[in-house]
């Protein structure tokens, strides 16, 4: 039920978000504020979410594993060079099987 | 998921608006939707690994309509962060479509209220990127309105059934294959198409850093403190920069 809520309360937060240009009349809508904070916001919320998955375990610090670390910096560079994000999971997905295949993961 | 960056660039091409709009956004939005499927499969595995509910993980999916939103709030519950974390991080994520918002305002000018509050709810990146090219050539309010549809349709087709397929078939894949890290490494893939200049840069350091730092004394307000820091160095640069670029262009004068 918890969860349930937690995604009805997300999908809320978000179509507010979506419907917000259409209630206030696109006021913001040439706001270069706007544009210059959602430029800046995307790169740290998702630097953010990369970093817990890799440094964190149940929300406390821990070492990383080797195979974690370079397989997001391969889906990184990976998606750098291509643009295709698709293409850079599935390279960080192969460079984690690799390391747990060497043994050094 | 594209950029808010990457979406203006993108959108400054106007496309012509040719008949047969069903016809045209179906074209249009194929290859988004194959571009999704990857990214399903990776919210689907999350959903597994999560312990979440098929009626859980499709409820979210349909009702968020925000890939990464959806996997963040996927891995907050899965941290048992709580319900005004998951939240928070989704508004952080999702900020952009206040900015998509004005296109759905701009396109569909002429159409009654309901519709409009009913168009917004499937906003997304691709759907924004493509109807602001398409629109931009032009097109009556029935054309794009079939069109906005008919794009909306195939992508969320695709995003929904990729999932629904990876959360069957993930329960019963090895652990070796590291499906466990489809997130992390989803995240990494859309931070590298993000990370446009300098103060981008630095506010994913500054973020990606606050993380270890905060995790073992602000508990689930982790990751919006880290962002914040992280925005506010990236302002800072942005300033720095501009001060630069103005004192530069004195001195050549």
């Amino acid at each position: 039920m918890t969860v349930l809520l937690t995604f009805a309360l997300a999908a809320a937060a978000t179509y507010l978000l979506r419907v917000w240009m259409t209630v206030a009349g696109g006021r913001l809508a040439d706001s270069d504020r706007l544009a210059a904070l959602s430029a800046l916001v995307t790169p740290a919320v998702l630097a953010g979410m990369v970093a817990s998955g890799v440094l964190l375990v149940h929300g406390s610090p821990s070492v990383p594993q080797v195979g974690a670390v370079l397989a997001v910096a391969a889906a990184f560079v990976v998606v750098r060079r291509t643009g295709n994000v698709g293409i850079g999971l599935v390279a960080g997905l192969l460079v984690n099987g690799l390391v747990v295949l060497v043994g050094i993961g | 998921m594209t950029t808010l960056a990457l979406a203006e660039a993108d959108a400054a091409t106007p496309l012509a608006a040719p008949a047969g709009a069903v016809r045209q956004g179906i074209k249009d939005a194929l290859p988004f939707s194959i571009a999704l499927i990857p990214f399903g499969l990776a919210l689907g595995t999350a959903g597994v690994a999560n312990g979440l509910s098929f009626a859980e993980a499709m409820f979210g999916a349909a009702a968020l309509l925000a890939g990464a939103a959806q996997l963040a709030v996927i891995e907050s519950i899965g941290r048992g962060e709580g319900i005004v974390a998951a939240v928070v991080i989704t508004v952080l994520i999702n900020l952009r479509f206040v900015y998509y918002g004005s296109g759905v305002a701009r396109w569909f000018a002429g159409a009654p209220l309901p519709s409009r509050l009913l168009l917004a709810f499937p906003l997304v990146d691709q759907n924004f990127l493509l109807s602001e090219q398409r629109f931009a050539g032009g097109g009556d309010l029935r054309w794009r309105q079939r069109y906005y549809v008919a794009v909306t349709a195939m992508l969320a087709g695709a995003f929904l059934v990729s999932q629904a397929i990876a959360y069957r078939v993930g329960a019963a894949l090895p652990p070796e294959l590291g499906l466990h890290l489809a997130a992390p490494l989803v995240f990494a893939g859309m931070l590298a198409r993000s990370l446009d200049g300098a103060p981008a840069r630095g506010a994913a350091v500054v973020a990606a850093l606050g993380i270890p730092l905060c995790a073992g004394w602000l508990g689930p307000a982790t990751l919006p403190v880290a962002v914040v820091l992280g925005v506010g160095c990236g302002l800072l640069i942005a300033r720095r920069s501009a001060r630069g670029t103005g004192a530069q262009g004195r001195r050549t004068r």
